[in-house]
């Protein structure tokens, strides 16, 4: 979970023009709630711009992260926005996955091995959603290959056989870790985001005052 | 930015928590023409009558909603110097685990609906289920935390937008129109479709009890937040008041719209469907 505070007391400019007229909880919802409106934008349009690498159906990661956004507490006047999502962290920081923590989809035990979608059909599933698969181990660790399957079909003439063989290509690379690079990319910067909630927690104080 | 705070989605969590599992032999089409306060309670899949399969899908999804921080020392980097890690289920292991059930129940579908939507092993039929009810959840969170009056202020409106690309698109220019007309309103009054082609109106204008509305598109979900309609890709964002008043939504200085509360939302939601509902079969 990726988690910012807004905070109208960091801002010193603002605090100075914030009188008591002006409720410090109102002044954070509205730059919390900007902040959170301008992450999801940020991440939906993302899911524009990053399709799968390999092709095939889209798993709408990014558009799923950007629908996670949410505003959930405003005290004391601190507007907090998080992120409330699997793999974006991942993404954002990288690092290394070592086998060993999750449970297998297919055996039920803990994993020994990390499957890598080697193919676009295979991504955004779990080896444990196929049922040709056979593994096939390798110095690295091991493959997941489709079983071949011959087909026999018969043909017009009395007699005439037609076979066609298919499978045999590799679904998932299996390796005991799998490194990420950090990628910052997947967030605005801060400084975005501070700006964004600022424009709006000022553009609020100056109709309130003018009202005043 | 910190990665250890925890905030679950509460108001999502919520949304998904109160509504009852209701096994069922109705079809879409027939689960349309119930009151739309009894869809609105309930969890339930198109003709789906396995209580405990509603039952697990309901907590995986209330999973999806709810990753977990924990720290590992095998993940301590230079950029994640606390070892954080997220922890949860994900749609893919939801989906296979969901499948197993379906395996344990002894569920086979019938012939000639194996492999289509209506076979509940299929990618297609989980990936509703799951989506379909994380994303309305999301989106009635969105609506809830939305409902400040501070926050109206400044964001009087919202535009409704294609947030996920899809091979075939709806044509929602025309549900907008369609919706629109319902309200009575003319276009440019609380609702309008921008020179650019943007649908916006008033957040909490009558035009969002019809953009979701059953009575107008038999794929409504009969909802006032996203995703609207089954499988949509649609969102909505919210408008800044400069803009909004720019637009003439608003005249310059007006009052915000009033902050609804969900029943109160609902129950207006409710009261308009079924009155629509007894004009057209009078």
């Amino acid at each position: 979970m990726i988690t910012f505070h807004v905070q109208p007391d960091n801002l010193d400019a603002l605090q100075q023009r914030t009188d008591a007229a002006i409720n410090a909880d109102d002044v954070a919802a509205v730059g919390g709630r900007a902040a959170a409106g301008f992450l999801r934008d940020y991440l939906f349009n993302l899911d524009d711009e990053r399709p799968n690498a390999m092709g095939g159906p889209r798993t709408h990661f990014y558009a799923d992260a950007a629908r996670s956004v949410q505003n959930p507490e405003v005290s004391g006047g601190t507007a907090t926005v998080t992120i409330n999502h699997l793999g974006l962290a991942q993404r954002l920081l990288g690092g290394t996955i070592t086998a060993g923590h999750g449970i297998s989809s297919k055996t039920g035990l803990a994993t020994h091995l990390i499957a890598v979608p080697a193919r676009a059909e295979t991504h955004g599933k779990t080896p444990g959603e196929f049922n040709d698969l056979g593994f096939v181990p390798t110095r690295r660790g091991g493959m997941l290959v489709q079983l071949l399957q011959t087909v026999i079909t018969r043909g017009r003439r009395k007699g005439d056989f037609h076979t066609t063989t298919a499978g045999g290509l590799v679904m998932y690379w299996l390796t005991p870790e799998v490194h990420q690079n950090a990628d910052e990319t997947v967030l605005p910067s801060e400084l975005a985001l501070v700006g964004c909630a600022r424009d709006a927690m000022e553009n609020y104080i100056d109709r309130k005052l003018s009202n005043n | 930015m910190n990665f250890s705070d925890s905030y679950p989605f509460s108001e999502a969590l919520k949304s998904l928590g109160d509504r009852i599992v209701m096994p069922t032999s109705l079809t879409s089409a027939e689960l349309r023409a119930l009151d739309a306060s009894i869809r609105q309670q309930s969890f339930f899949s198109a003709q789906n009558l396995l209580e405990d399969y509603l039952t697990t899908a309901k907590d995986k999804i209330t999973s999806l909603l709810n990753p977990e921080t924990m720290q590992r020392a095998d993940r301590v980097t230079a950029t994640n110097p606390q070892g954080n890690v997220t922890v949860g289920l994900n749609d893919a292991y939801a989906r296979a685990q969901l499948r197993d059930l379906l395996k344990e129940m002894g569920y086979t579908p019938a012939a000639e609906d194996a492999g289509t939507l209506q076979d509940f092993f299929s990618d297609a039929r989980i990936n509703l289920v799951l989506r379909t009810n994380k994303q309305l959840a999301q989106g009635e969170g969105w609506w809830v935390q939305g409902q400040n009056a501070a926050v109206l202020d400044q964001f009087p409106a919202q535009e409704l937008f294609r947030a996920e690309s899809r091979v075939k698109k709806r044509d929602w220019l025309s549900r907008w129109r369609l919706a629109g007309d319902q309200t009575g309103d003319p276009i440019g009054t609380g609702w309008t479709i921008t020179p650019d082609l943007r649908l916006i109106a008033l957040k909490n204008h009558d035009i969002w009890n019809w953009i979701g509305s059953s009575d107008l598109f038999d794929d409504a979900l009969d909802v006032i937040w996203p995703p609207f309609a089954f499988n949509s890709g649609m969102d909505v964002r919210d408008v800044d008041r400069d803009e909004t008043e720019q637009l003439g939504l608003l005249d310059k200085g007006e009052a915000a719209p009033e902050p609804m509360n969900i029943v109160s939302a609902l129950e207006s939601f409710t009261r308009k469907i079924s009155k629509f509902a007894e004009e057209v079969l009078a």
